[in-house]
This record gives structure tokens, C-alpha cells and sequence, in this order.
């Protein structure tokens, strides 16, 4: 009895896979040529920009630009608010010798100098 | 120049499906050197055999000539990363295989229809396949030949393609499914019997 069922799906599966076969050899006929609108979608992905690639680029865009506009902030801030060497050895001194020791090009190198010079401890 | 006037002849050749002498690797290297047109070689080459594993993964009204037209273009795409460690067609399969998986998987959120209503639907494929001469019995064996394949898992639909339809060996079964030759055996087992124990019923009255 086992050995007969075996048999019956030895042949079923004969079937199976011959059915298979015969079913799928001929493939259907096309409206249209099947390698031609292959390469007409060959064409268009040469000549148009793909659109995940935009979508990449949008962001990448975005964070350019918060890099960029976060330095020159970082630096516009550094110009206008810290004070220079010179400045800050004008604090409290009195109107005349700032306006004396402000003629010279820089302060801070008269002091250099006179630093390196030996006038000044 | 549009490829269209300069490829008229690939499209008009006859059943030979081959138009240079050139390997696939050779025609890979001219395409990726620039020569776009070169590509409809390869396309021309494979087309039966993905278009064919298509058919049997989503039969005749399931779009299955334009998820065989997406395996081409997603190949033409990773081109540049084809290593030739396998053969051009064996890798083509891989993305096939995977192309269709993702595509049935965004089916399977869709109604399907029940197995009871699909296996009366193979009933009648069958009994219109037999009663039929072998001459006109194209379309009907297509028919038989797609239902009983839809009754069936993707895996094992997958493999009996390639096996039963394709005829390929189990060297090359393990290379396009990526496994070792002891599970290309007991996965074509499991398929077998799935297919058989769900077709069952039609060789209870009739024996081929």
C-alpha cells in the first residue's frame, strides 16, 4: 500500500513537473517589444536626474548651508564683540593718554617693544 | 544619436536571441565603457528566461512583463557592481528572485483570493487542459501551469522555476539562491510536496 502511494506521487510529481514545462516554454507574445522598452527606460534614467538623488541632495543642501550661515555667525560675533589687545589697555586710562598712546599705529607693539628693548620690566 | 533608429535591428532579429559572438562580460565592459546601446545584447540574451521566471511568480495578469522590465533596468543600474564571480545570468536570477520577493510581499497587503476558490480555479484550467489536443493546448497548459504554481509558496514557486522550468542543476541552483547544495535538495523536496499535496485532488479522478 506505502509503496503504491509512493509511486502515485512519483508520477504525480511527473505531472507537476512536466505541466510546469510545457505551461511556461512559450512565453506569452508582447504588445510591445519587450528589449525596446528596456532600453527606452535605459534612456530615460541617462537623460533625467533620478529622483532619490534629489531627495539626497536636499538635505545635503540644508546642512551646507547651516554649516556655513553657524561660521560666519560664529565669527561675525568674534569681530564685533571681543575687544582688541589695545582696547582692552585703554580701559580706565585717563582721556589725554589715550588719545596720546591711540595716534601710534598700535599700542600693543609700543609696549612689545619697549618690552624688548629693556624700558619696561 | 537616439538608440531607437540605431537599435531597429535587435529588434527585428529572429529566433536566434543573439546577435554578436561577444561573452556578457565583454558586452558589460562596452557598456560600462560608455556604449549604452550594447546593453539591449544582454537584455536580448536574458529576456526568455526572466520574463519567464516573472510569469511564474505572478502569472499572465499579474504584471509579471513589468517586474521582468525592472529586473533589466536595476541590473543596468548596479552594473558597475556585477564582479563577475558568478555568471551574468546567475546574477541577474539573484535580482530577480529578490525583485519579485519585494514585490509580492507589497501584494500580499492586498485581498488575495482563498485556497478553496483557487484550487476550483484549478479544477477548471485542468479539465479545460485535457480535454483539449496537445496542439491548441498553449494557452490552457499556461493557464493549468500558472494556477497550480500559485498555490504554492514564493520559495517554493522560486524553486521549482528554476529546477522543473529552467532545468538548472543544483550547482547552479546553490549559486543564485546563495545557499549550500544540501538545502537547494531539501528545499526542491519541500516544494515538491507542497505543490503535490495541494494538487492533489486533481489526479484523484484522473490519471495523466
Amino acid at each position: 500500500m506505502k509503496n503504491n502511494d509512493f509511486k502515485n506521487q512519483e508520477k504525480n510529481e511527473d505531472f507537476i513537473g512536466s505541466t510546469l514545462r510545457t505551461g511556461l516554454r512559450d512565453l506569452p507574445q508582447t504588445k510591445t517589444n519587450f528589449v525596446s522598452n528596456v532600453m527606452r527606460r535605459v534612456e530615460e534614467l541617462e537623460t533625467t536626474p533620478s529622483f532619490p538623488l534629489a531627495l539626497w541632495a536636499v538635505p545635503a543642501v540644508l546642512a551646507a548651508l547651516t554649516i556655513a550661515v553657524s561660521v560666519w555667525g560664529i565669527q561675525h560675533e568674534a569681530q564685533t564683540q571681543s575687544p582688541t589687545l589695545d582696547e582692552m589697555l585703554l580701559i580706565d586710562m585717563p582721556a589725554e593718554t589715550q588719545g596720546l598712546l591711540t595716534r601710534s599705529p598700535s599700542f600693543s607693539n609700543i609696549l612689545w617693544n619697549a618690552t624688548q628693548g629693556g624700558f619696561l620690566p | 544619436m537616439p538608440f531607437n533608429k540605431d537599435l531597429r535591428h535587435f529588434f527585428q532579429t529572429g529566433p536566434s536571441k543573439r546577435l554578436t559572438m561577444k561573452t556578457d562580460a565583454e558586452i558589460i565592459a562596452e557598456v560600462l565603457s560608455g556604449n549604452k546601446n550594447a546593453y539591449a545584447e544582454l537584455v536580448l540574451r536574458h529576456q526568455d528566461t526572466i520574463r519567464r521566471y516573472c510569469l511564474g511568480i505572478f502569472g499572465s495578469g499579474g504584471g509579471a512583463d513589468d517586474a521582468a522590465q525592472e529586473v533589466f533596468i536595476k541590473a543596468y543600474r548596479g552594473l558597475s557592481s556585477f564582479k563577475e564571480k558568478s555568471a551574468f545570468g546567475t546574477w541577474l536570477y539573484r535580482i530577480a528572485i529578490n525583485h519579485c520577493r519585494d514585490l509580492l510581499r507589497k501584494k500580499s497587503r492586498r485581498k488575495e483570493a482563498s485556497l478553496n476558490q483557487m484550487q476550483e480555479e484549478l479544477g477548471d484550467a485542468f479539465n479545460v487542459h485535457i480535454s483539449q489536443a496537445p496542439t491548441q493546448s498553449s494557452f490552457a497548459a499556461r493557464e493549468l501551469a500558472e494556477k497550480m504554481l500559485a498555490l504554492v509558496s514564493e520559495p517554493s514557486r522560486a524553486i521549482l522555476i528554476l529546477r522543473e522550468v529552467e532545468g538548472l542543476s543544483y550547482e547552479e541552483m546553490t549559486s543564485v539562491l546563495n545557499c549550500s547544495l544540501d538545502a537547494v535538495k531539501s528545499r526542491l523536496k519541500r516544494a515538491r510536496q507542497e505543490i503535490e499535496e495541494k494538487t492533489r485532488h486533481l489526479f484523484q479522478d484522473a490519471r495523466v
